[in-house]
C-alpha cells in the first residue's frame, strides 16, 4: 500500500514513516499542507495520514479541500495531539475515517491505518486470492484465470492486472501505478507503462463489450471501471 | 511503544527497538539543540515559539516512548501559554538535566519490556 503522511515535526514524521515502511507500506512524507495538496492533484494514495497543526494549510483544511474539490475518496486517518471533542467531531464531519490522539503507538497506529484502508476501500489482503466477475487470481501460485482458463501474463502484467482489479473504480496516478508495479527506484517511462496497460487491457479483454473499461485519464493515470452491462460492439459508422 | 524506560543509578535508560534506534538517537540530538533555541526564545519573550516547541516535544517524546521528555514538553507548552517565565526557565533546566541522564540501548522488539539488552550505547556515540 502507498500512503501519504502529513507531519511537520521531523522526529515524528521519521518515526511514523519508518513504522509504515517496516510494515510494508510505501510512505511519502510531507511537512506542509500546501505541498500535499499540490501532490494530490497528480498523485493517488491508498491512505492519507494527517496531522492537524502543520504550517500553512492545516490538516483539517487539507481534508476539507480533498473531499470538496479533488477527486479523492482516499481514506484519511488523523494523528494529532488535539483531543477536544469539538476537534474530533469537526474532523469526522469533514469525512475523516478515523482519529488517533498522539502520542502515536506503533501497533495501534499500524492497526488503524490498515483498518481505515480496509473499511473504506474493501481492500483484500495483498497475499490473498480473490475473484472478480470472470477473473480469478491466485496470489500464492501467481496464476490468473479468466472463465476458468489460465491466462499467460508476464510478472509485470500480473502485478498491473491485480492492482487494477483490487481497486475497481479508483483513479490511480501514473506515479502510483509505477511505484506499485515497478518499485520506487525504477526508471519507467510513460510509454512503457502505457504499453503494459494496453497489453493487460487486451489480454484480459477489458472492453465495454465485456462489461469493463480500463480508461486513461488524461495526464493523470488510469481507472478500471466495471460497467453495469456489457455493451455491444457497434462500429461507429453503422 | 518505541522504548522501555529503566532507572539505572543516575541514568535514565531507554530500551529502543533496533529498527528505530538511529531515529531515537537523532531525536535526542535534536532536543539538545532545541534547548538552546528554547532559551533564546525565552529571552526574546517568544512564547509562541516555546509553546510550539513544547508541543512537538510532547508528541515526539511520547511516540519514542520517552515519557519524561514528553511530560516536560507538555508542561513547557502549558507554561508558555501562561507566559510564566520562571516556570519555563525551571522546565528548561529540568529538560537539560533529563537529556544529560538519558542512555539508549538497542534491543529487538521482543526484548522491549525485558531488562536484557545489548551493550549500552550512549547517545551521540
Amino acid at each position: 500500500m502507498r500512503v501519504a503522511l502529513l507531519e511537520d515535526d521531523p522526529n515524528q514524521s521519521e518515526l511514523l514513516a519508518r513504522w509504515l515502511e517496516m510494515a510494508g507500506y510505501r510512505c511519502h512524507a510531507f511537512d506542509k499542507g500546501a505541498e500535499l495538496l499540490r501532490d494530490l492533484e497528480r498523485e493517488t494514495y491508498d491512505a492519507l495520514i494527517l496531522d492537524w497543526a502543520v504550517p500553512d494549510v492545516s490538516g483539517v483544511e487539507v481534508l476539507r479541500r480533498l473531499r470538496q474539490k479533488l477527486r479523492h475518496h482516499t481514506p484519511v486517518l488523523f494523528v494529532t495531539a488535539r483531543q477536544q471533542e469539538e476537534d474530533i467531531v469537526n474532523a469526522l464531519k469533514q469525512r475523516a475515517d478515523d482519529y488517533m490522539i498522539k502520542p502515536a503507538r506503533r501497533h495501534e497506529f499500524l492497526a488503524r491505518v490498515e483498518a481505515v484502508a480496509r473499511r473504506t476501500r474493501a481492500l483484500t489482503p495483498e497475499h490473498s486470492s480473490f475473484e472478480v466477475d470472470v477473473f480469478r487470481v491466485d496470489m500464492q501460485t501467481r496464476t490468473f484465470n479468466k472463465n476458468e482458463q489460465p491466462l499467460e501474463l508476464t510478472t509485470k502484467d500480473f502485478e498491473l492486472a491485480t492492482l487494477f482489479l483490487r481497486d475497481i473504480g479508483c483513479l490511480m496516478s501514473r506515479g502510483h501505478i509505477r511505484e506499485m508495479v515497478w518499485g520506487v527506484d525504477a526508471n519507467v517511462t510513460s510509454r512503457t507503462l502505457d504499453t503494459h496497460v494496453s497489453r493487460v487491457r487486451n489480454k484480459l479483454g477489458l472492453t465495454p463489450e465485456t462489461g469493463w473499461r480500463l480508461a486513461a485519464v488524461y495526464r493523470y493515470g488510469y481507472r478500471l471501471e466495471q460497467l453495469s452491462k456489457p455493451r455491444p460492439n457497434i462500429p461507429d459508422d453503422e | 511503544m518505541s522504548a522501555t524506560q529503566l532507572e539505572a543509578g543516575n541514568r535514565q535508560v531507554y530500551l529502543v527497538d533496533r529498527d528505530v534506534f538511529h531515529l531515537a538517537k537523532r531525536f535526542l540530538q535534536r532536543q539538545e539543540r532545541a534547548v538552546q533555541r528554547l532559551q533564546v526564545a525565552l529571552r526574546a519573550g517568544d512564547f509562541a515559539k516555546v509553546c510550539s516547541m513544547g508541543h512537538d516535544l510532547k508528541g515526539s517524546g511520547g511516540a519514542y516512548g520517552m515519557d519524561k521528555l514528553s511530560a516536560l514538553g507538555r508542561d513547557l507548552e502549558a507554561a508558555a501559554g501562561e507566559k510564566d517565565v520562571p516556570l519555563i526557565a525551571a522546565l528548561l533546566e529540568g529538560l537539560e538535566n533529563e537529556l544529560s541522564r538519558v542512555e539508549l540501548r538497542a534491543v529487538t522488539e521482543s526484548q522491549e519490556g525485558e531488562t536484557q539488552s545489548s551493550a549500552p550505547l550512549r547517545r551521540g556515540t
